[in-house]
C-alpha cells in the first residue's frame, strides 16, 4: 500500500509519531507514559510499510522544492537499511520509555522530541541533497540536545546538555559552512552533481577549495560520530541522558554523523584519498586505542559504555579505510554490518543498564557487584551485549568484526586489521572485567524492586533479534551488502 | 522424496532429542525407541541403496550420483560459498548402510546387555547421536559439514568412553579409569582435528568452497597450493585428522584406552563408525585427488611429486601401524585390548591401501584395483570386528571381567559364544573362506603385484602376528585350564552361560554376514562404478576390477602361487599359538619370564610410545601450566600486564579534562594540523 | 569587489565566532560566538551565490540562508534556555566552573 510516494508516506508515519503526541497529551486523560505506544506502533507501521515488496523492491525518489532548493530525497538500499536500523531500535526503546519514564515530569515534551529525533535521523538518512540533509540533521540534533538535558534539576545532564551544545553546535555551523563552499564550487548540492563535479576532476587551484571543504565536512561529522580529536562532548552526553535516550544516542544518533560521512565525505576523500590516507589511518587508530584505554578504568557502568561506544565507532571507520583503500563494497559493507550490529548491542547495553538503574538508582559499578545473583533477566541481557560487544561467536558483534578485519585485510591495510584484532582483546578485558564484577561478586545493594513488564519486554526483543542475527548472519550480510552497493557509485574506486 | 535423504542422519538426532519424553512412558518403549533410531536410519540408508543399484537416484527424480542435495548456503560472500547438505554417491551411500545396520545389530545387542543400568537414557541419547553425526560425517557434502560430524563424533565418544563416570575400579583399563580415558581420546583426536580443520581453512581460502564436488571439478586450488609449494603440506595436515581418529601412529595410543565404555560402544566405536571415519576421508579425498591430478595434467601443471610425498607417508603410516599394534596384541592381558590393537593394525591395512592407491594415481586401472580393495577391507572388517566386539562383550558379561586371568574353558559353557567368536577370529586371521581372508588377501595382492615390496613385507609380517594373537585370544578365553575365577562361579552355583536371544540374534546375523559378506561384495562391482566413473577412470578399464570379477576373482586368488604364500603365513601364525595356548604343549608363562622377557616387557609396555606420550606431553603441559601459573598468580608476575593496562588506562583518561575550552581547542587544533598537513602534501 | 568583501567578511566572521567560542569562558559569550559564526556561514551562502551568478539572482542560496536562519534561532532559543538553567543551578555563567564530568 502506497499512499503518495514512499519517501512521503515514510517522513508522514515518522513525522506523525512526533506530531500526534502533544495533541494526544492534552486530550487523553491516561497516564501520559503510555504515549510510548505511539512511537511503538509507529515504528511498527513504518517497518511493516518498508518490508512491503512494492517498497522494498525498488528504488524511489522524491523531488520537492525544485527551482529553490531543488530539494530530493531517495529511498535506495542505503537509506533503507538505515532506517532498518533506526526503527528497530526505536521500537524497544519506546517500550522501554513506558516504564523508565514513568515517574518523570514532562512527558509530553519527552515523546514529542524523541519523535522528532527520530524524523531527522530517518529523514537524513533517504536525503540526496546537502541542504535537506542538514535540515534533518538539525532537526535531530537540536532535539537531542534538549533530551540530554532533559532532566534539567540535576547539575549532570545541564553541564553535559552545554558541552554537547556548544560543540555539536559548532561543528553543525562548520559543516554548513562547507556546504557553502560546495555550492560555490559545484552551483548544486545534489550529490549526483557533486560526484560529478569531483569525478571530473580537480585540478589546479579548485583542489584548495576543495580540500576545506571536505575537512570541513570531516569536522562536522567527526563530532556527531565522535571519532578523535572530536569526542569530548559524548562520554559527558551519553551517560547524563536518561538511559532509552542513552541507547538511541550511543545506538543510532552517532551513527548520523557515519551515514552522513559514507553519503558526502566519502567523495572527497576518495578524490583526495592520498591526503587524507596519514589523517584516516591515525583517526582510525587513535579512536580505538585511546577510547579503549579511557574505558577500562571508568567506574560508572555508562560513562563506560558511552567510551566502548567511540571505540565503535572507530571499528566503523576500518571498514571506510578498506573500502577507501582496496576493499570497494566488502569494507562499505563491513562498516555497515557494524553500525547494525553495535546499534543492537550498545542499545541493549543501555537498556539493560536502564532497567539496572530503575532498581538500584546507582550506576558505579561498585554498586553493580554481585547483580547478576538478584536480579538474573537484566543481567543475562547485559551479558549478551556484553559478549556481542566483544565480539564473541555466534552473535552480530562477531560477524561484524570478522568482516571487518576480513576488509581490513584484503584492502592491504594489514597495520589497521591488527590494531582491530589488538583492540577487540582490550576491549574484551574490561568487558569482561564487569562482567565479571556483575556476576560473581558478593551483593553489596539490597533491592526489592520488581523489574517491570515493559522493560523485559523491550530487552528481550533485542535479544531475539540479535541471537536471529547471530545464528544466521546472512540476514545481516545481505542488507548491509546492499547499502554498500546502493553506495558503491559515489566511489570512483570500487 | 528428499526427506529419505534426510532420515538417515536427522532421525537418529530426533531420537536423541525426544527419547527423555519417551522414557517417561517406561523402560521398553524408551529402549526400543532407542534402537528405532538407528533403524529408521538403517532402513533408509539401505532404501537409498537399493534406489541408486543402477547409479540414478528415482526417488530424487531420477538424477544420477553422484548427486549434492544442498539444503542450505551459507554466507555467500564474494568468491566463497560453503554448502550444506547431502552428498549421495556409491561411497557415501555404502558408507552410510555400513555404519547403520551394523549400529542397529549393535542398538538391539544393547538392550539385553545395557539392561538396568542407571544411566541408560544418557546412554541412548549418546549412541543416537553418535549414528546421526556419523551420517552426517559420511553423507555431508562439504568439507564443513564432514567436520561438523567428526566434531559430533568426537564428543559422543568423549561421552560413551566416560560412560562409567564414577570410575568403579571394575572398569578400569590399566592405570586409567574411564573418565582419564575419554578424555585421553577426545584430547588426542582433537590434536589431528586441529591440522585438519587448519588445512580445511587452507583449501577453502584458496578454492573459495569447501563442496567436495565443486574441489573436485575445479582443480585450480590444488594447482595454486602447489604452485606457492604448500600442497603436501596442506594435506599431510590434513591427514593428522584421519590418522587421530583412525587411531594410526603416532596418534593411536587414545584406542587402547578407549574400552573403557561399555563394550557395545567399544564396538560401534572400533568396527563401524568412529574408526572408520579416517578411513572414509581417506577415501573420499583421494578421489578428489585423482580426478584434481588429471584435470591439471590435462592443463600441463603435474602434482605428482607433491602427491607421492603424500601417499607415501599414508602408505608408510598405514604398514607400520598394522606392524606395530598387530606386535602389541600379541601380549595384551585383556580380551577387548587385544581387539582394539587388532582394530589399529586393521585400519592399518586399510590406510596403506589408499596410500597405494594414491601412488598408483597416474595408472588408473591398478588405481582402481587397490582403491577397490581399500573398500572391500573396510566393509569386512566392520562386520567381523562387530562380531568380535559383542562377542567379546558376552564373555565379559558372563565372567564379569575382562581380564584373560579371569577366564579360560569358557567352551564348555559357551558354545554358542564360543562358535560365533570362533568365525570371527577367522576371519581376523585370514582363514578362508571367511570375508577377512578376501579382503586382506587382496590388498597382499595388490602390493605385492603393483611393486610395493616393502609394503608387502610389512604387512605378510602383520598378518602373521595377527594369526598368533587371534588364536592366542581364543585359546586364553575358552580352552585350556579353567581359571579360580571361573571355578567359584561354577560353585557357587552361577556358571557362566550364553546370552538371552536379543544378544544371539545380532552376533548371529554378523557371524552369517562374515561367512557370505565376503562373496557379497565383489558382486556390488556395477554399484561402484558411478564412484570410479566420476573420478574419471575410463569405462572399460573399471570392468577390469579384479575384485569385482565375481567368481573371477575368487578362482584367481585360490589357484594363485600367492594364496599358497599367504596361507604359510596364516599357519606361521596360529601354529604356534595353537600349540602354546589351545593344545597346551608349551607353558606361556615360562616363556614370558624366561628368555622372551625382554621382548614381552617391550611390547606390553606398547613400545614405550605410551609412557613417552605422558611423559613429555601430558608432565610437560602439566609442568608448563604450573609455571605459568606460579609467574602470574605466586611470584605475581601477571601483575605487570594488569598494572600497565591500568596505568595507561589512566593515563589516557586524563585527556577527557571537563574544560569546554579544552574540547574546542581539540578541534581546532584538528583543523590546523590537518592544514598543515595540506600544505605539505599537496 | 562586492565579491571580495562578502568573502573576506564571512572568513572574519566565522574566525571571530570561532575564536569566541573556544577562548571565552562566559557561556552568554560563547552563544554570541556561536550566532556571530551562524552569520558568517550564511553570509558566505550569500557570496557563492554571487560568485556563481555575478549578482543575487540565484534562488538556491537565498532559501537556504532564509531556513538556516530559522534553525539557528532554534539553537540559540535552546542554548538560551540552557544558559539559564545553567545560572540558575550553578550560580554562575564560568563554563571553567563546569567541569563535574571529566576522566
Amino acid at each position: 500500500m502506497i499512499l503518495v510516494n514512499p519517501v512521503v508516506d515514510i517522513l508522514l508515519i515518522s513525522g506523525l509519531a512526533a506530531v500526534i503526541v502533544p495533541l494526544l497529551g492534552g486530550l487523553v486523560r491516561a497516564e501520559k507514559r503510555f504515549l510510548g505506544i505511539v512511537g511503538v506502533l509507529a515504528y511498527i507501521a513504518l517497518l511493516a510499510y518498508l518490508l512491503q515488496p512494492d517498497v522494498w523492491g525498488s528504488i524511489h525518489r522524491y523531488e520537492p522544492f525544485q527551482g529553490l532548493f531543488s530539494s530530493s530525497l531517495t529511498l535506495d538500499g542505503f537509506s533503507k537499511f538505515f532506517i532498518l536500523v533506526f526503527s528497530i531500535l526505536a521500537i524497544p526503546v519506546y517500550l522501554h520509555s513506558i516504564d523508565y519514564m514513568a515517574r518523570d515530569r514532562n512527558l509530553v515534551l519527552y515523546y514529542t522530541l524523541t519523535g522528532i529525533m527520530m524524523f531527522g535521523l530517518i529523514g537524513l538518512s533517504m536525503a540526496d541533497d546537502l541542504f535537506t540533509f542538514f535540515v534533518f540533521w538539525e532537526a535531530m540534533a537540536i532535539s537531542s540536545y534538549v533530551l540530554v538535558g532533559f532532566r534539567y534539576h540535576l547539575d549532570e545532564p545541564v553541564e553535559a546538555a552545554v558541552k554537547y551544545l556548544v560543540m555539536s553546535g559548532v561543528a553543525s555551523l562548520l559543516m554548513l559552512y562547507g556546504i557553502s563552499i560546495i555550492y560555490g564550487l559545484v552551483g548544486s548540492l545534489r550529490i549526483s552533481a557533486v560526484v560529478a563535479y569531483l569525478q571530473g576532476g580537480v585540478t589546479g587551484q579548485a583542489i584548495y577549495p576543495v580540500l576545506l571543504a571536505a575537512t570541513l565536512l570531516f569536522i562536522g561529522f567527526g563530532v556527531k560520530a565522535a571519532y578523535f580529536p572530536f569526542w569530548t562532548w559524548l562520554p559527558d552526553a551519553h551517560p547524563a541522558a536518561p538511559s532509552p535516550i542513552s541507547a538511541l544516542l550511543s545506538g543510532i544518533v552517532i551513527k548520523a554523523g557515519i551515514v552522513g560521512l559514507a553519503k558526502f565525505a566519502l567523495p572527497f576523500i576518495d578524490l583526495l584519498d592520498e591526503v587524507f590516507y596519514p589523517i584516516l589511518v591515525i583517526v582510525t587508530v587513535v579512536t580505538i586505542t585511546l577510547a579503549n584505554l579511557m574505558a577500562l578504568m571508568q567506574s560508572d557502568v555508562k560513562r563506560l559504555l558511552a567510551y566502548s561506544s567511540i571505540a565503535n565507532i572507530g571499528f566503523v571507520l576500518i571498514g571506510y579505510v578498506s573500502a577507501l583503500y582496496g576493499a570497494g563494497v566488502v569494507g562499505l559493507a563491513a562498516a555497515f554490518s557494524h553500525v547494525l550490529s553495535h546499534a543492537l548491542g550498545k542499545g541493549l547495553a543501555f537498556l539493560a543498564v536502564g532497567g539496572i538503574l530503575y532498581v538500584l538508582h546507582s550506576r558505579a559499578i561498585v554498586d553493580l557487584e554481585g547483580f547478576g545473583k538478584r536480579y538474573p533477566g537484566l543481567s543475562i541481557a547485559l551479558m549478551i551485549a556484553l559478549l556481542s560487544l566483544s565480539g564473541l561467536p555466534p552473535l552480530p558483534g562477531f560477524w561484524s568484526k570478522w568482516l571487518l578485519i576480513l576488509s581490513a585485510w584484503e584492502a592491504g591495510e594489514y597495520l589497521i586489521a591488527g590494531v582491530g584484532v589488538f583492540n577487540s582483546v582490550l576491549a574484551a578485558i574490561y568487558y569482561l572485567w564487569l562482567f565479571q564484577r556483575i556476576f560473581f561478586s558478593e551483593p553489596r545493594i539490597e533491592s526489592r524492586v520488581e523489574v517491570p513488564g515493559y522493560l523485559l519486554t523491550s530487552l528481550t526483543i533485542l535479544i531475539f533479534i540479535m541471537v536471529a542475527i547471530g545464528i544466521y548472519p546472512e540476514l545481516m550480510y545481505s542488507y548491509a551488502f546492499e547499502a554498500a552497493k546502493a553506495l558503491a557509485p559515489l566511489l570512483a574506486t570500487p | 522424496m528428499a526427506i529419505l535423504a534426510l532420515l538417515p542422519w536427522v532421525f537418529p538426532f530426533i531420537v536423541a532429542a525426544t527419547l527423555p519424553l519417551v522414557a517417561k512412558i517406561g523402560g521398553r518403549a524408551r529402549d526400543w525407541y532407542a534402537v528405532s533410531g538407528g533403524l529408521v536410519s538403517g532402513l533408509s540408508s539401505l532404501l537409498i541403496g537399493i534406489d541408486s543399484f543402477d547409479g540414478v537416484l528415482d526417488y530424487l527424480g531420477g538424477v544420477k550420483m553422484p548427486y549434492d542435495l544442498i539444503l542450505a548456503e551459507w554466507i555467500p560472500i564474494d568468491g566463497y560459498r560453503v554448502t550444506f547438505g547431502v552428498l549421495l554417491d556409491s561411497l557415501s551411500i555404502f558408507m552410510a548402510n555400513v555404519v547403520a545396520l551394523i549400529g542397529t545389530l549393535i542398538l538391539i545387542y544393547s538392550v539385553e546387555y545395557m539392561h538396568g543400568d542407571e544411566g541408560i537414557l544418557r546412554y541412548w541419547m549418546l549412541m543416537n547421536i553418535f549414528i546421526g553425526s556419523m551420517q552426517v560425517l559420511v553423507l555431508g557434502d562439504s568439507l564443513l559439514a564432514m567436520f561438523f560430524g567428526w566434531e559430533g563424533v568426537g564428543f559422543a565418544s568423549y561421552g560413551l568412553i566416560g560412560y562409567y563416570y564414577r570410575d568403579e575400579k571394575e572398569y578400569w583399563i590399566g592405570p586409567y579409569p574411564p573418565t582419564h580415558a575419554g578424555m585421553k581420546a577426545f584430547i588426542t583426536t582433537r590434536i589431528g582435528d586441529v591440522g585438519l580443520l587448519v588445512a580445511t581453512i587452507v583449501i577453502f581460502l584458496t578454492s573459495g568452497t569447501m563442496n567436495f564436488l565443486d574441489l573436485a571439478s575445479e582443480p585450480g586450488w590444488a594447482a595454486e597450493l602447489a604452485r606457492s609449494g604448500v600442497l603436501a603440506a596442506t594435506l599431510l595436515l590434513a591427514l593428522l585428522g584421519p590418522i587421530g581418529k583412525s587411531a594410526q601412529f603416532p596418534l593411536h595410543e587414545w584406542l587402547p584406552e578407549a574400552m573403557a565404555g561399555p563394550t557395545p560402544v567399544s564396538a560401534l566405536i572400533h568396527a563401524a563408525t568412529m574408526v572408520k571415519a579416517g578411513v572414509y576421508f581417506l577415501a573420499r579425498f583421494t578421489g578428489i585427488l585423482y580426478e584434481v591430478y588429471w584435470a591439471l595434467e590435462e592443463v600441463g601443471v603435474n602434482i605428482w611429486g607433491e602427491l607421492s610425498l603424500f601417499y607415501t607417508a599414508v602408505a608408510f603410516v598405514g604398514a607400520f601401524t598394522a606392524f606395530l599394534a598387530a606386535s602389541q596384541g600379541m601380549v595384551s592381558d585383556q580380551i577387548k585390548k587385544v581387539l582394539a590393537y587388532s582394530t589399529v593394525s586393521q585400519l592399518g591395512y586399510m590406510f596403506a591401501a589408499f596410500g597405494m592407491a594414491g601412488l598408483l594415481i597416474e595408472h588408473p586401472k591398478a588405481f582402481a584395483d587397490v582403491y577397490a580393495t581399500g573398500i572391500y577391507h573396510l566393509s569386512s572388517h566392520a562386520i567381523f570386528k562387530a562380531l568380535l566386539f559383542l562377542s567379546a562383550g558376552v564373555v565379559g558379561h558372563a565372567v564379569h571381567s575382562y581380564l584373560f586371568r579371569d577366564m579360560g574353558g569358557l567352551r564348555r559353557y559357551m558354545p554358542f559364544t564360543y562358535s560365533v567368536m570362533m568365525i570371527g577370529s577367522l576371519a581376523l586371521a585370514g582363514v578362508p573362506p571367511f570375508n577377512g581372508f578376501w579382503s586382506k588377501d587382496a590388498i597382499l595382492h595388490a602390493a605385492y603385484v603393483e611393486g610395493f615390496g616393502y609394503v608387502y613385507l610389512v604387512l605378510a609380517v602383520s598378518a602373521i602376528l595377527t594369526g598368533f594373537y587371534t588364536f592366542r585370544m581364543m585359546g586364553l578365553a575358552f580352552h585350556g585350564e579353567e581359571s579360580e575365577h571361573v571355578r567359584h562361579m561354577v560353585e557357587e552355583g552361577h556358571p557362566p552361560h550364553d546370552p538371552g536371544i536379543l544378544m544371539k540374534a545380532p552376533l548371529a546375523i554378523l557371524a552369517a554376514a562374515t561367512v557370505v559378506s565376503g562373496f557379497l561384495l565383489p558382486m556390488l562391482g556395477s554399484y561402484f562404478k558411478p564412484l570410479f566413473k566420476f573420478m574419471g577412470v575410463p569405462e572399460e578399464e573399471l570392468l577390469a576390477i579384479k575384485i569385482f570379477k565375481s567368481p573371477d576373482f575368487f578362482i584367481s586368488t585360490v589357484t594363485s602361487p600367492l594364496f599358497l604364500v599367504a596361507m604359510g603365513l596364516v599357519a606361521l601364525g596360529v601354529v604356534p599359538s595353537y600349540m602354546v595356548y589351545l593344545a597346551g604343549r608349551y607353558d606361556p608363562e615360562k616363556l614370558v619370564t624366561g628368555p622372551l622377557k625382554p621382548i614381552w616387557s617391550f611390547l606390553y609396555n606398547r613400545w614405550y610410545i605410551n609412557a613417552f606420550y605422558y611423559k613429555v606431553f601430558v608432565d610437560g603441559v602439566y609442568a608448563l601450566s604450573r609455571g605459568i601459573y606460579n609467574y602470574f598468580e605466586v611470584t605475581g608476575g601477571g601483575e605487570a600486564f594488569k598494572q600497565l593496562y591500568i596505568s595507561l588506562s589512566e593515563a589516557a583518561r586524563r585527556v577527557q579534562t571537563g574544560y569546554l575550552r579544552m574540547n574546542m581547542s581539540y578541534m581546532l587544533l584538528a583543523l590546523v594540523l590537518m592544514t598543515i598537513l595540506y600544505m605539505v602534501v599537496v | 569587489m562586492i565579491m571580495e568583501s562578502l568573502l573576506f567578511t564571512s572568513v572574519a566572521l566565522v574566525a571571530i565566532g570561532l575564536y569566541m567560542v573556544s577562548t571565552k569562558k562566559n557561556l552568554m559569550k560563547i552563544v554570541i560566538g556561536l550566532e556571530i559564526l551562524a552569520t558568517g556561514v550564511n553570509l558566505s551562502f550569500i557570496a557563492m551565490g554571487y560568485i556563481r551568478t555575478g549578482g543575487l539572482t540565484d534562488p538556491l542560496p537565498q532559501a537556504i540562508v532564509v531556513t538556516a536562519i530559522v534553525l539557528d534561532g532554534v539553537l540559540v532559543g535552546v542554548a538560551l534556555a540552557l544558559t539559564l538553567v545553567v545560572f540558575r543551578r550553578f550560580k554562575t555563567l564560568d563554563v571553567d566552573k563546569l567541569r563535574n564530568l571529566r576522566w
